[in-house]
């Protein structure tokens, strides 16, 4: 991990300095033929947008949760132009923003990316952090746990004056997200989580490089993310032979699968791979019965990601209708719950969404090993004895 | 019923001929290997499941009708079942507040079990105490309540603090379903069953004076407070158990013993306890087989099939006889 951080870092600095001088000339020149310029397009997301003016940015939320009808907006200004700009109507924001309070693992290492992890303030339930950066600020009390993840404590949270809450929310009638807004602390809903495509939620960088003024920083990181991705699904369109995949584990007789638009069904296809219900409809998972799973997937050649499951004997304790399946028999399972944090957190479940291109490439190792044979998977292992 | 049966096994999300229904329940071969498996060790075990659960609920509602002479009375009413679900709620939210948030895997059938009867037996046994002290049936059907919203309480308590990941767990117990046992815990099952059976034999004659009132069946020489603490340990085991390995279900408990009154209109519990017993599982069947949404992929909660269609028939009928018999 720290290699990794390590090798971001250094090719962030190369990146930013090498685009920094050309980015700026070319903002002047654009805002003066027109008010968007298109630097900071985005490529694959299609949650948010970022616009740039003359004296200002605008961050657009189009879609800050499932189905919303109305998007959300923020005139993002700089502390010396705030007085040029005060005509400009609508949600304020001086950045870089001082004081946050983030809501999701996911936005843990997308501020440690930009160099904002010291303006983390609150944060619900901090035992799910994993980054080791983020947890020693924890520890040493710089980052307050505002409570339960579902509902936080309105009172410590608005007490900490954040500049800005990052929430998320499953739909409009959060009542806790509203009545922290009346009392003046905006709320930013970040929708990294609905987006489709792996590039797409990683592309979500770009939003905090919006916060903090970052850009050019956040571009250029996500820049290469996207290499890297791309890279490894030219890679993994080599293979010769395409495997099938399982996933998931029952829950009481009930069995939970990604549906076919999913995050986690993009990754699939990209590793050349043949997921067994690619062509379902849907973002959300598909809840079936057990006999139509292991009628489709008995003689799957992978299964990958069997929930909390992290070795055999306890997979075929909890359930015996898992040892019934080929990839039980042929030892062919792997998770991603293994890796954990100090506290016990997943990491996977807070980095996958910013290093798709690791989650695809430990995919190509385990199912096409031929492809990458000096690759070490990070978040992917077969589960024990 | 045996009709039912076969109807239940036949159908499910994975289309399967008749032909290799009947070489499979009679070890032969089948034309694909996975279709024996999921008829024997999937389809059979979810019918017997739900024969024993439909069953259960229906016979310790029919009791505690009887012996509250209340026409709400159920396993449901008295507490029973949300002592199970406390003790459930207990064993898999409790754990995260206690820290242990990644051990949800651990959390076998069998364990889930233990705890939901111990749950069940304990808010059986304060309200067993309870009766001791009060005499009055009614007294003891709405402490039964008392018991129920405040164990509910300290199930939303427990949500609140407990993370995600354990929440859904519990989430999906509360759905309920029958297809989640193995050979060996229906053994249990079954056994705990016939207990609960045997302990009911010996107050069937007592229950048809019951229905005349507590006096009038001491007046012919009933011993009540016998015939009362089995009944509740009777019903508490067939709570205890069903809500362990099934999940809290639903409608069966309350409403069977009704439609059975008014199908073969009687009081007479010699005909009424196998009666209720063989119609409950017909019904959870039913709901079972409506659950499996037959031919397609998905399932829907047996908890919501129960309700949904079921309440209507209760009310159906209830409305063509326009009294409510106890």
């Amino acid at each position: 991990m720290k290699f990794l951080l390590k090798q971001y870092i250094t090719l962030i600095i190369f990146i930013s300095f090498a685009l920094f001088s050309c980015e700026n000339s070319e903002i002047k020149e654009k805002n003066k033929s027109s008010k968007i310029n298109s630097y900071s397009l985005i490529k694959y997301a299609k949650g948010f947008d970022i616009q740039v003016f003359d004296a200002y940015k605008k961050l657009i939320i189009k879609t800050p949760y499932p189905d919303a009808k109305n998007q959300q907006e923020f005139i993002l200004i700089t502390k010396n132009k705030n007085d040029i700009t005060n005509q400009i109507e609508g949600n304020r924001l001086i950045i870089p923003l001082k004081k946050v309070v983030a809501t999701s693992t996911t936005h843990i290492p997308m501020l440690e990316l930009i160099g904002a992890e010291n303006t983390l303030i609150g944060f619900p339930n901090t035992n799910y952090i994993t980054s080791h950066k983020t947890t020693q600020l924890i520890k040493n009390g710089f980052v307050k746990d505002i409570g339960n993840d579902q509902s936080f404590n309105t009172e410590i949270l608005i007490s900490l004056h954040p500049d800005a809450v990052i929430g998320f929310t499953m739909g409009n009638t959060s009542k806790m997200y509203h009545t922290i807004s009346k009392n003046g602390v905006p709320v930013i809903y970040n929708g990294d989580w609905l987006e489709e495509t792996p590039l797409g939620r990683a592309e979500w960088i770009k939003f905090f490089g919006a916060l903090y003024n970052e850009d050019a920083l956040a571009d250029s990181i996500f820049r290469s993310i996207e290499n890297k991705y791309l890279n490894a699904k030219k890679i993994a369109k080599k293979a010769k032979n395409i495997p099938t995949i399982l996933t998931g584990v029952l829950y009481k007789d009930k069995w939970n699968l990604p549906a076919g638009d999913s995050f986690a069904v993009q990754l699939f296809k990209d590793a050349n791979t043949n997921y067994l219900w690619r062509n379902s409809k849907g973002q959300g998972s598909l809840i079936l019965s057990f006999e139509s799973v292991i009628e489709k997937a008995q003689k799957a050649d992978f299964w990958i990601g069997s929930g909390f499951f992290t070795n055999f004997n306890e997979l075929a304790k909890a359930n015996n209708h898992y040892a019934k399946f080929e990839a039980f028999k042929k030892r062919e399972i792997y998770t991603y719950s293994k890796k954990r944090g100090d506290n016990g957190g997943v990491i996977y479940f807070e980095l996958a969404p910013i290093q798709p291109h690791i989650v695809l490439q430990d995919l190509i190792k385990v199912t096409h090993p031929e492809l990458l044979p000096n690759y070490q998977p990070y978040f992917l292992e077969k589960l024990e004895e | 019923m045996i009709i039912i049966i076969f109807v239940n096994i036949s159908y499910g999300s994975v289309n399967i001929p008749f032909k290799d229904i009947f070489s499979s329940i009679f070890n032969q071969e089948t034309t694909k290997e996975t279709w024996s498996y999921i008829i024997l060790d999937y389809r059979i075990p979810k019918a017997v499941t739900a024969i024993l659960v439909g069953s259960g609920l229906a016979i310790s509602g029919l009791l505690m009708q009887t012996l509250f002479r209340n026409p709400l009375a159920g396993p449901y009413v008295l507490g029973v079942s949300s002592g199970a679900s406390l003790g459930v709620a207990l064993l898999i939210l409790g754990a995260s507040i206690l820290g242990g948030s990644y051990l949800t895997y651990a959390y076998s059938n069998i364990l889930i079990s233990i705890f939901a009867s111990l749950g069940s037996f304990l808010v059986l046994f304060a309200v067993m105490l309870v009766a001791r002290k009060v005499k009055n049936t009614m007294t003891i059907l709405i402490i039964g309540l008392m018991f129920s919203s405040l164990t509910a309480a300290v199930i939303s308590v427990l949500a609140y603090f407990s993370s995600a990941e354990n929440l859904q767990q519990y989430l999906f117990w509360s759905f309920g379903s029958l297809g989640n046992l193995t050979w060996n815990e229906i053994l249990i099952f079954t056994t705990i069953y016939i207990i609960g059976i045997f302990l009911i034999l010996p107050t069937i004659k007592s229950l048809n004076s019951l229905i005349l009132g507590e006096n009038y069946a001491k007046s012919l020489g009933v011993n009540f407070s016998k015939t009362r603490n089995l009944i509740l340990i009777a019903t508490s085991l067939f709570t205890g158990v069903i809500t362990a390995f099934s999940g809290p279900i639903a409608f069966i408990g309350l409403a069977t013993p009704h439609i059975t009154k008014l199908v073969f209109n009687t009081s007479n519990h010699k005909i009424l306890i196998p009666a209720v017993a063989i119609l409950g599982a017909i019904i959870m069947l039913i709901s079972d087989t409506i659950a499996q949404l037959p031919n397609s992929e998905f399932t829907l909660p047996i908890n919501a099939i129960t309700s949904l269609f079921g309440a209507p028939v209760v009310i159906w009928l209830l409305l063509r006889k326009k009294k409510i018999s106890l």
